[in-house]
């Protein structure tokens, strides 16, 4: 377990940085659908994210409406990928029941 | 929110299917397919000789033209209709490897085709092999939609290979020939269109425009 990433591996974080792993950039009406967070929710896991430096955050606006776009930045895909591959490390040792 | 391993293939998997669900790719490239098979079907209305190339030569660069234009339309459907409704994802960029890829493959294919067509007019045994061609045609696009139902675990591409495979061996037991390589594509097409209609609705029904708050 020590080699898991615990910002990556709680849940909620790991759904959001792994869809964010599969595009370019998403924003936040799209990770909020995906993720069924609320949108409080789903800030408070960005705003960690972004602090460790695994997310990028781009607020614009598109005509009067806030636009927010999320990227995962290149240290949280090798946070992520990393992480899979001690998850399949992990797993392979472990016995099934 | 339990996520293992086996979910986080399958969020790669959603994030694909989310670039179709809202059915604006189906109906693009059922229109055409569509416009392919019909154009074919026009062109041998037009009696052989070299007019005849010339219009099937023609259609194919329009049709490059239009399927240009119809990339720019989707992505401007898709800010109009998808990003309001179900957010915004942007795809990473092909690699340059795999553009030139494809590049390769589009030159081949093209140079390889006028090949065909001249084998087949000249060796009469080639033209023996001319009544297996609507069935090989709907075989290769059943095969092809087969696999995108692999990467996507989408049933929409059953659903289209279900009809290139039922349209080949309909025009196989007809012997329609050349016609009915034509219309295996134009029923393909017509299939897209329908399911990429069904789910256009569906998609339509299920996200409503949210109030205009933060995207």
């Amino acid at each position: 377990m020590t080699d898991l990433d615990r910002l990556i591996h709680e849940p909620a974080r790991l759904l959001i940085v792994a869809l964010l792993n599969g595009v370019k950039e998403a924003d936040f009406l799209y990770l909020q659908k995906q993720t069924g967070l609320t949108k409080g929710n789903l800030s408070s896991h960005i705003a960690k994210l972004e602090e460790a430096g695994y997310v990028e955050v781009e607020k614009s606006f598109k005509g009067k409406i806030p636009l927010t776009v999320l990227r995962l930045t290149q240290i949280g895909r090798d946070a992520f990928a990393f992480y899979k591959e001690s998850l399949g490390k992990l797993l392979s040792v472990t016995p099934t029941m | 929110m339990d996520l293992d391993a086996a979910s986080l293939k399958d969020i790669d998997r959603r994030t694909l299917r989310y670039h179709t669900a809202d059915g604006l790719y189906q109906l693009m490239g059922g229109a055409l397919f569509t416009f392919l098979g019909a154009q074919g079907l026009i062109v041998l209305t037009v009696p052989e000789g070299p007019l005849r190339w010339i219009y099937f030569i023609l259609g194919q660069c329009v049709l490059m033209l239009v399927a240009l234009a119809a990339l720019r339309v989707v992505q401007r459907l898709k800010a109009r209709i998808t990003y309001p409704r179900a957010g915004y994802a942007g795809i990473d960029p092909p690699s340059k490897a795999r553009i030139t890829a494809a590049l390769l493959v589009g030159l081949f294919w093209s140079a390889a085709t006028p090949w065909q067509l001249v084998l087949l007019l000249r060796k009469p045994s080639y033209a023996q092999l001319m009544p297996l061609a609507p069935l090989m045609v709907g075989v290769f696009w059943a095969v092809v939609t087969v696999a995108a139902w692999v990467r996507e675990r989408d049933p929409h591409w059953l659903g289209v290979a279900a009809v290139a495979l039922a349209s080949g061996l309909w025009a196989y037991h007809l012997k329609a020939v050349p016609s009915g390589m034509f219309w295996v594509l134009v029923s393909m097409g017509v299939a897209s269109l329908v399911l990429g209609t069904v789910r256009l609705r569906r998609f339509l029904r299920e996200n409503p425009k949210p109030a205009e708050t933060e995207a």
